[in-house]
């Protein structure tokens, strides 16, 4: 069964249809253009109601928030522009609502593309981005980092075995490692203060922090039994973490 | 693989995991967005609706009211034109005459008159749309007519039979009075109505009378030679923009004074000729009467009435005669008939035709005029008679 296309700018762009919370089957034939031949395929389109978005929004908003936090925007432009996500899927009947309580579906990966959209357009009106100042390498590092979230952390899932591993790798840290973290990322210090109460030089806060995620992430990997080829950095950790 | 988007994933989740790092509820909001946008496009569909709805109520009252050409009249087999031709023909001139053969035949007026006429019938089409007339000269005919459409009247001479929506028939009954019959001369005939539905108003012959289904039929009858125009106020001068009834002589709509009319064709301008002028002669004729100057024929008729008479244009073809006193009022001449007054022209358009006769028009002279196509064709003098149409 051929899939109806997916396009957060087509599900951004919003549809004027009423709103009568049923299913729309669309049947349509196709030829293909080599060797003859037809194929048919349905596509299920929804309108939705007030009840369904609600469930959806319940449903999907903290992995938009996090996708968009991820993606690099701050807290609050999170929270905006997951609130444009899901109006522009209040608007749009392309939403494959059929798998919408499904965390890792194609929903939520609808939702994701318009969520990467909205946040493109944020980050071209504010003219301020933490990747790019480039329209066209903005883009393209919010592509290259959808990949990742999908092939990493989602793979086929919802990353909640992802989410798992790494918590699991964190209760096996101990000393200035675990402190750290606690500091930068629990109570929010700066990697000045942290140097001040570590009695640290802040450059080697900021290297400390950076070793800690690699060997953080190279245990996630290793409990998930996901291939790292890129070179390690965790000699220097002590203990290690696998 | 980019370390840096890796790097950021980790750093998410350990400030997800750490930090507590979690959206709030983003339900109220969404929804409170949600509401404000459904209705402002339930504001758009009703405005679009109405919108939608007046433009289809605009366009079926401009249907409705966009004037419609009128049908011309429709005659089935069995009409023809006095001069044989079909009746069913485009184009037909208002005024001519028709007959039925032998067998019965239906004209259609204006879409809402629908008349049967009874074989050997003769008649003549008059008015206008939505005012139809028909003048009736010979036999029967019956008509239906559809209620608030126009107005609709029967014409035998001097009888009118005014009707808005009704049933009912005219039958002109041909009476031997004075030796003369079966004429086309409605004066010496009675006319008989009758109505099957509604009422009509018959006027133009006596009192006034409605009939109904109640008290029909009613025959009327029309003295021969004894018509008198009804005396009424002179019209104010008014441009006529339609084309007079044929077959009526122009002037003041009080019946025809040239009973020979047949053809009905008037002559050009007669009724526009007759407002105007007649008004200026109506002038005259009351400036003289001011000055104590009364016309001949007052003798027959009080004073007072005198200046309020109409004065009537002959049209058609012709050629009609009349006979009568011939009388200057400024700078028109008429002729006082027992009929009333008819215009003859102006002094200067008549002046070579009286030198040549050796008429004086300061003198009341008694003369016989020939009229012909809405003007005098000869003047001579003649003894007084009796009679002031021939």
């Amino acid at each position: 069964m051929a899939e109806a296309g997916i396009s957060g700018d087509e599900a951004a762009a919003g549809d004027s249809a009423a709103r009568v919370g049923s299913d729309v089957v669309i049947k349509a034939e196709a030829s293909l253009p080599e060797g003859g031949g037809s194929a048919r395929f349905e596509v299920h389109c929804r309108m939705m109601t007030h009840e369904q978005l609600e469930l959806l929004i319940k449903t999907h908003q903290a992995m938009v928030y996090r996708y968009l936090r991820y993606m690099g925007a701050a807290p609050e432009v999170a929270e905006d522009v997951g609130q444009e996500t899901f109006f522009a899927a209040y608007k749009s009947t392309s939403v494959p609502l059929d798998d919408a309580q499904a965390e890792g579906g194609r929903c939520a990966a609808w939702l994701r593309g318009v969520a990467r959209n909205q946040l493109l357009m944020h980050f071209r009106k504010a003219r301020s981005n933490p990747v790019a100042a480039d329209p066209v390498m903005l883009e393209q590092a919010l592509q290259q980092a959808d990949e990742i979230f999908a092939t990493e952390m989602l793979r086929h899932g919802d990353g909640f075995d992802y989410a798992e591993a790494l918590q699991k790798c964190l209760a096996r840290m101990q000393g200035t490692q675990k402190k750290v973290l606690e500091m930068f990322y629990g109570e929010e210090f700066s990697r000045a203060q942290i140097a001040e109460q570590l009695n640290m030089s802040e450059d080697g806060i900021k290297s400390l922090l950076r070793r800690v995620r690699a060997a953080l992430r190279q245990c996630v990997l290793a409990r998930l039994g996901i291939k790292d080829t890129s070179p390690p950095e965790v000699a220097d950790l002590e203990g290690g973490l696998a | 693989m980019n370390r840096d988007h890796h790097d950021a994933l980790i750093e998410q989740l350990l400030r997800e995991t750490l930090g507590g790092d979690r959206p709030r509820d983003l339900t109220p909001r969404v929804m409170a967005r949600v509401n404000t946008f459904d209705r402002a496009r339930r504001t758009w569909w009703i405005s679009a609706g109405a919108a939608m709805a007046a433009a289809l109520v605009l366009s079926f009252s401009l249907y409705l009211l966009w004037p419609q050409k009128y049908p011309s009249p429709v005659f089935s087999d069995g009409i023809v034109t006095a001069e044989g031709e079909v009746g069913a023909q485009p184009g037909v001139d208002r005024g001519i005459d028709f007959v039925s053969s032998a067998a019965s035949g239906k004209v259609q007026l204006g879409g809402y008159v629908t008349a049967t006429v009874a074989p050997d019938t003769r008649f003549a089409l008059a008015g206008g749309p939505r005012r139809e007339v028909v003048i009736l000269k010979k036999g029967r005919m019956e008509f239906e007519v559809t209620k608030k459409r126009g107005t609709f009247d029967v014409r035998v001479g001097p009888a009118i039979v005014h009707v808005t929506g009704t049933t009912f028939g005219v039958e002109v009954v041909d009476e031997i009075v004075n030796g003369i019959s079966e004429s086309d001369d409605a004066f010496q005939k009675s006319i008989r109505v009758s109505v099957k539905e509604g009422s009509v108003n018959v006027t133009g012959v006596g009192p006034a009378l409605t009939v109904t289904p109640a008290n029909t039929p009613q025959v009327f009858k029309i003295p021969a030679n004894r018509v008198r125009p009804r005396l009424v106020e002179p019209a104010r001068p008014e441009p006529v923009t339609t084309a007079p009834e044929p077959g009526i002589v122009g002037g003041p709509a009080t019946g025809p004074v040239a009973a020979n009319v047949p053809e009905g064709r008037r002559g050009p301008n007669a009724g526009e000729q007759g407002t105007r002028r007649g008004a200026a002669i109506r002038g005259a004729i009351a400036a003289a009467a001011a000055r104590g100057d009364q016309p001949a024929a007052t003798a027959a008729r009080p004073p007072e009435e005198a200046k309020f008479a109409p004065v009537f244009v002959v049209g058609g073809r012709g050629p009609f005669h009349f006979e009568g006193t011939l009388q200057r009022f400024d700078a028109y001449l008429i002729l006082i008939t027992d009929r009333g007054y008819l215009q003859m022209g102006t002094l200067q358009e008549l002046r070579a035709m009286l030198r040549e006769q050796g008429i004086d028009p300061g003198q009341q002279t008694h003369v016989q005029i020939e009229f012909g196509n809405g003007r005098v064709q000869s003047i001579r003098k003649a003894p007084p008679t009796t009679r002031g149409i021939q």
